[in-house]
């Protein structure tokens, strides 16, 4: 059968299509100003919330569903009705689609650096009084529930990439086992010692878009230098950003102590993994590392994990975070008592379950500080001296855009089809793009 | 042809192996694929974990009933298409190809708010009439062209012996066009079988399918491939079977659905 495209049916055909689109954008518009009940302003502490909350979190922690929720009932009256987890990478398509429409059944959502920017600039995170922020809170874990001079919510852990090393392999290679290195030479000299035929002397996750801007930032910040100025324009293809990646870069091409699997290697978990299987020299990683290399399985056991400061190529150290925390739907119906639960997860109380039981970092000043937690999880100390040096993550609303093309670049770099200087002016033309289409 | 062969089957097989062996015999550069290694535990473990049985089912329900309404409603639809001539066919026709044209994503918003107003969010009814509503224009584009390849001679002898309408469609021309139909349903029930995107925005915990679930073994920090790898699996079996099953059908639907209609 054929069909003739008259102009009287292309007519027809635009105006069935274009009612169509209408029609959803109306009822998604309509459906908005009908239900938001948003108040104007930074939300202060209300005088006695109680009624009902629900709760998005994703699924890193499970204190909250075991005995915090319990335990904030019981402490404020407020009834969680739902308490759901979901998938980290499901939910920001979730939240983004209950925030356009505008949705009150969900009060509490997680959050971390780079959604607080994107769903607090779209206007669709309740912003926080300054009345409502504990006094205690550790700057990186706040930075990750900011943005713009906001504060959107309130961390519920903190996250920050400390160095793990391999006491036997540094023994085995007459190096002191105790000591980590103190900066980037004495790293790449320790890496070298430590790499034979079947070790590497370091490994780190480069295989995922994310995993390629957290490496990258590292040694952006390991070398004094940073994403944006003050007016975000991208900086880091900088002197400090070029020469970075060319080190980075030269541990795989040059020095030959990065495992090549970390091309391939996706997430933190899988790197965790391989340190504890005992062939990896040294790597940069999160909390959790400490237990999954002490744990039973392992082939390393508390004697035998050092901790200590990334070291530094031009400064002495530097980190990059990974905080998460709640934040409030600018649609809840019940925002006071949604207050109330961060500010519950944030207090000392359940920090403190959150380092003993999850081996995660303490949002809260008083908790860090706090024997008891130092001895839960003896690399706390490492965090705290950790807190003198810069930690960042640049959570951006474009993070998804430009994890994906930095790590385009960056994969060119490590495979030797482009110079450092090349991939980051490219990278640094393309953020420019992503920065005047977000900001204007 | 063969690099392309490789190319289309090389992720399934990685996907099997993945599901196979234990992640830590692969996650080197040189996988280690001893024979000796192979173990089915995590078929076992997600076939007896309620939390993967569920979704499973999930998509077992939405998918066939999805096909059963897309196939009753879309063949009396597309028979008339077919048979008539009335004002407005060809409008109607070109119309059903713009909803598909017509990116998912634009779409999630207003599909949230009117399932939740009709109280069906997070349900298999919701996710049913949804599919049913994507699904059912291209079950009919594709049967108006299988119907219309019935020659109408044997329609108008049916006629001449009594038969009215109804027992026509229903006496010769299904019959005669059940491979193309047979094509169609597969191709329906696979399309909602393995849609991710709209089950992930519409369902949270009650309705999830299996895609959703599937991908809920990656996480922030995390991933379980070798869960993921078996979920993937379990789910391309049925696809693959159907697929196998009704090759010659699917290949002929796709053509003729292509050229006519």
């Amino acid at each position: 059968m054929v069909y003739s495209l008259s102009r009287r049916r292309a007519l027809q055909l635009g105006a069935t299509t274009a009612g169509t689109f209408a029609l959803a954008g109306c009822v998604g518009a309509n459906s908005t100003d009908s239900n938001t009940g948003a108040e104007d302003g930074p939300l202060a502490p209300g005088d006695s919330p109680s009624g009902e909350i629900t709760i998005l979190d994703d699924n890193t922690n499970q204190v909250f569903q075991d005995s915090t929720i319990a335990a904030f009932e019981a402490a404020t009256g407020i009834t969680v009705r739902t308490y759901t987890q979901g998938n980290f990478n499901d939910l920001h398509d979730r939240f983004a689609t209950l925030f356009a429409a505008g949705d009150t059944s969900i009060d509490v959502v997680m959050t971390w650096a780079g959604w607080t920017a994107e769903f607090g600039q779209a206007g669709w995170l309740q912003e926080l009084d300054s009345a409502a922020v504990p006094d205690d809170l550790i700057q990186p874990a706040l930075d990750a529930v900011s943005w713009d001079g906001k504060v959107y919510g309130l961390p519920k852990f903190a996250s920050v990439q400390t160095m793990f090393w391999n006491k036997n392999m540094m023994g085995e290679a007459d190096l002191d086992p105790e000591a980590g290195p103190q900066n980037w030479d004495e790293f790449v000299e320790a890496a070298k010692a430590m790499t034979t035929e079947d070790r590497w002397g370091f490994a780190c996750d480069v295989g995922n878009p994310a995993g390629a801007y957290q490496n990258f930032l590292r040694v952006l910040l390991l070398n004094g230098g940073d994403m944006y100025d003050d007016e975000f324009r991208p900086i880091f293809n900088s002197e400090h950003g070029v020469e970075a990646l060319a080190k980075f870069a030269e541990l795989l091409t040059v020095h030959g102590v990065m495992d090549p699997a970390s091309l391939q290697t996706t997430n933190a978990s899988d790197l965790g993994d391989q340190f504890a299987r005992g062939s990896t020299g040294m790597v940069f990683n999160w909390p959790f590392q400490y237990a999954v290399a002490t744990a039973a399985e392992s082939q390393l056991d508390t004697e035998s994990v050092g901790n200590g400061l990334i070291p530094g190529m031009s400064v002495r150290s530097a980190s990059i975070d990974g905080s998460e925390g709640f934040a409030i739907s600018k649609f809840s119906q019940n925002k006071d008592a949604a207050l109330a639960w961060l500010q519950f997860a944030a207090s000392a109380e359940v920090q403190r379950e959150i380092v003993e039981r999850e081996g995660w970092f303490p949002v809260s000043q008083t908790v860090l500080e706090d024997p008891q937690s130092r001895e839960a999880l003896p690399v706390l100390e490492t965090y705290e001296e950790s807190t003198q040096y810069a930690t960042k993550r640049w959570g951006v609303p474009w993070s998804n855009e430009l994890d994906q093309l930095l790590s385009v670049q960056i994969s060119d770099v490590l495979n030797e089809r482009t110079s450092a200087q090349d991939a980051l002016d490219s990278a640094a033309q393309q953020t420019q793009e992503l920065v005047d289409r977000y900001l204007g | 042809m063969a690099v392309l062969l490789v190319y289309l089957l090389a992720p399934f097989v990685w996907m099997t192996v993945y599901s196979l062996y234990p992640s830590t015999a692969l996650q080197t550069l040189t996988p280690d694929l001893d024979p000796r290694q192979l173990r089915l535990d995590s078929y076992v473990a997600l076939l007896s974990d309620p939390t993967f049985l569920r979704p499973l089912a999930n998509s077992a329900i939405v998918g066939i009933a999805t096909t059963i309404i897309c196939m009753v409603l879309g063949s009396a639809c597309a028979y008339v298409l077919a048979r008539f001539r009335f004002r407005g066919r060809q409008a109607l026709l070109l119309s059903m190809l713009t909803v598909q044209a017509i990116p998912v994503i634009v779409l999630a918003v207003p599909l949230f708010i009117l399932l939740r107003a009709f109280g069906v969010y997070d349900s298999l009814i919701g996710l049913i009439v949804t599919y049913s509503a994507f699904i059912l224009p291209l079950v009919v584009w594709m049967l108006v062209g299988f119907f219309e390849e019935i020659p109408p001679s044997l329609e108008r002898a049916a006629i001449i012996d009594g038969c009215n309408r109804m027992q026509i469609m229903v006496r010769i021309a299904v019959p005669l066009a059940a491979p193309g139909m047979a094509a169609t349903a597969i191709l329906a029930f696979i399309t909602s079988w393995s849609d991710f995107f709209l089950a992930k925005v519409l369902t949270i915990t009650d309705a999830i399918t299996l895609p959703v679930r599937t991908a809920s073994f990656q996480g922030l920090f995390a991933m379980d491939y070798t869960s993921a790898a078996t979920a993937g699996v379990i789910t391309a079996v049925p696809v693959l079977v159907l697929a196998l099953l009704a090759q010659r059908w699917i290949i002929r639907g796709l053509v003729e659905g292509a050229v006519k209609g």
